[in-house]
């Protein structure tokens, strides 16, 4: 019997615990808690009426495309599927980027009664995967539970082959003769970088429980293109930008600075455009702003909590430069058109972010910012990018150097 | 405000019902999100995640019961903050917290999910009383070692001791082994 290593944390989900009488303290403020609840409370009430709207819009797109999908063949039903995965994914038809992968499956057949989840389709995108499968038998009543809302079914994936990763899964279609549906599986970890391929096990959960194992899924994990040029930028902290994400009270502290880093570094790959700042580390960004007497909700708790408030701070502080130099940022293509970045299809959060994965270097003045897309971007078709002024030509897409 | 009250309120669609629900139980939500989250970003992202709990219990007002509301509560606490530890690519610093296990994945070997949770159960209610209080609170509360033993006026070595004794008797139940458990 092939043993499996098994967290002892989720092994306890299925214990029930309520005879504790749990202290402590946190430095949440309660008052805020209350505030954002009862506000989210009131926008779920308005949107009530508009969310039934929706849901009865999304029952006939889908009884639409079920009702065209029962006229074809199951070789043409799995086609469909696959044709969802490219469009949700912006992937060309005749002339896919090369992170995009099409895998051939066995399923397809009416009557299908043994649990399967397939591998159709998937993108690598560096950090990021995006995998599409077929997964049969659905019952219709779960599928449509489960495209309507996920509170109450949910794919899940188990024992992910990754140590750390954080996955999104999400059902993108069903064909009702088969019991087939498409479910796109996201994974983002740094492990991605190091491995040739990824595996989990998909199973369909009812109320957190199990309901079903689909079996075993196993990803290649393809190498991704990118370019990369050199550009110098530069990006300003300032008083007012700090002040910004502060409580009023706290802003008299502030020390009155204002400090200069560069952005040295643009990278575009088929899932993301990055861009790499160079800044004053966070020793002298406290020494310049006076933010080190600042407590906020950490006030009164341990250092290590207000470390780490201080730290979020001095990431804060510098996004807004960030986001104010990259400002109109435009992609030229070689077919004469130019294209915003910020009009790129990009993921629910939008925007640029702060890179987590290098907090020794983040905190030491290298800096990473991601603008993360929803669809895969062709690096073939661009030309150059226009940032800050300048026009900068991008070298020929190739596999990034280690 | 009792349960009952609370939870027919918030099946009427009436707020005060939802606020009744954060008066008794906002201070345990925060400290179980908090406990999980830690400094891994800032606080403003764990009070969305206690505020979420909250919102989820006015969704699923039809699944909780009365005198099991603050198990309810627990549970989703814990699913939501480890469900926002992951997406930040971080785990939880516990405990030696990886136990080697049949694969239960496989109906054919091991046991069955819901036999996994049954045995679960009998290994922790088995425990002495203080080894079992020590578990949760590391185990299911994310609580560390040494809050552990400020809390109970423990050493932290006896602390460690009985966690270790409590991941051995859990290892034995499921692996079907040792019912005893000891090392």
């Amino acid at each position: 019997m092939r043993p499996v290593k098994r967290d002892i944390f989720d092994l306890m989900d299925g214990y029930w615990e309520e005879r504790l009488d749990l202290e402590g303290s946190t430095p949440f403020s309660a008052r805020q808690i209350r505030t954002r609840t009862m506000s989210m409370l009131k926008g779920k009430e308005d949107k009530r009426c508009a969310q039934r709207r929706s849901r009865l819009l999304r029952g006939l797109l889908v009884a639409a495309i079920v009702g065209m999908l029962c006229c074809a063949t199951a070789f043409a039903v799995l086609n469909s599927l696959r044709e969802i995965a490219r469009a949700d994914m912006g992937v060309s038809t005749t002339e896919p980027v090369p992170e995009w992968s099409e895998y051939e499956t066995t399923g397809g057949e009416a009557g299908e009664t043994e649990p399967r989840a397939e591998l159709t389709a998937a993108l690598c995108a560096g950090e990021r995967v995006y995998a599409y499968l077929e997964v049969a038998p659905v019952p219709p009543d779960v599928a449509g539970a489960l495209a309507a809302d996920r509170s109450v079914y949910e794919w899940w994936p188990s024992r992910i082959t990754l140590s750390t990763c954080s996955s999104l899964m999400e059902q993108m279609g069903y064909d009702q003769e088969t019991q087939t549906a498409l479910v796109k599986a996201s994974f983002y970890s740094q492990e991605l970088e190091e491995v040739e391929e990824m595996g989990f096990t998909l199973q369909l959960r009812h109320d957190g429980q199990t309901e079903q194992t689909y079996g075993a899924v196993t990803i290649p994990i393809v190498e991704q293109q990118a370019v990369r040029c050199e550009v110098d930028l530069p990006v300003v902290n300032t008083t007012d930008d700090l002040a910004a994400n502060l409580h009023p009270e706290d802003v008299p502290l502030l020390l009155d600075y204002e400090m200069e880093g560069r952005i040295t570094w643009l990278s575009i790959s088929v899932g993301q455009l990055e861009v790499v700042l160079e800044a004053p580390n966070v020793t002298e960004w406290l020494a310049a702003s006076g933010a080190g007497q600042i407590q906020g909700n950490s006030r009164g708790l341990p250092q290590e909590i207000q470390e780490g408030f201080l730290r979020s701070l001095y990431l804060k502080s510098w996004a807004s430069g960030v986001d104010e130099a990259l400002e109109g940022m435009t992609l030229r293509l070689r077919d004469g058109t130019a294209v915003a970045v910020e009009d790129l299809p990009r993921d629910g959060s939008g925007g640029w972010w702060a890179a987590e994965n290098t907090p020794v270097l983040m905190y030491d003045g290298t800096q990473r910012y991601q603008f993360v897309l929803s669809q895969a971007l062709d690096l073939s078709a661009i030309r150059s990018v226009t940032v800050g002024g300048k026009e900068y030509t991008l070298p020929a897409a190739g596999l990034p150097e280690d | 405000m009792r349960e009952a009250a609370m939870l027919r309120k918030i099946r009427a669609g009436d707020p005060a019902g939802l606020e009744g629900l954060m008066t008794a139980y906002l201070p345990y939500v925060s400290v179980i999100v908090w406990n999980i989250l830690r400094g891994a970003m800032p606080p403003e992202d764990g009070e969305e995640v206690v505020s979420d709990v909250f919102l989820a219990a006015w969704d699923q007002a039809t699944d909780l019961r009365a005198g099991h509301v603050k198990g309810w509560l627990g549970a989703v606490a814990r699913n939501k903050a480890r469900n926002k530890l992951r997406q930040a690519g971080r785990t939880l610093p516990l405990e030696e917290n990886l136990l080697e296990l049949p694969d239960s994945s496989d109906p054919t070997e091991g046991l069955t999910r819901e036999e996994e949770r049954v045995q679960v159960r009998q290994a922790v209610e088995a425990l002495p009383e203080t080894d079992r209080e020590i578990f949760l609170r590391h185990y299911y509360y994310a609580q560390t070692v040494r809050e552990i033993a400020e809390a109970m006026k423990l050493k932290e070595p006896t602390v460690k001791t009985r966690l270790r004794r409590g991941r051995e008797k859990l290892k034995a139940m499921l692996t079907k082994g040792d019912e005893t458990g000891e090392a």
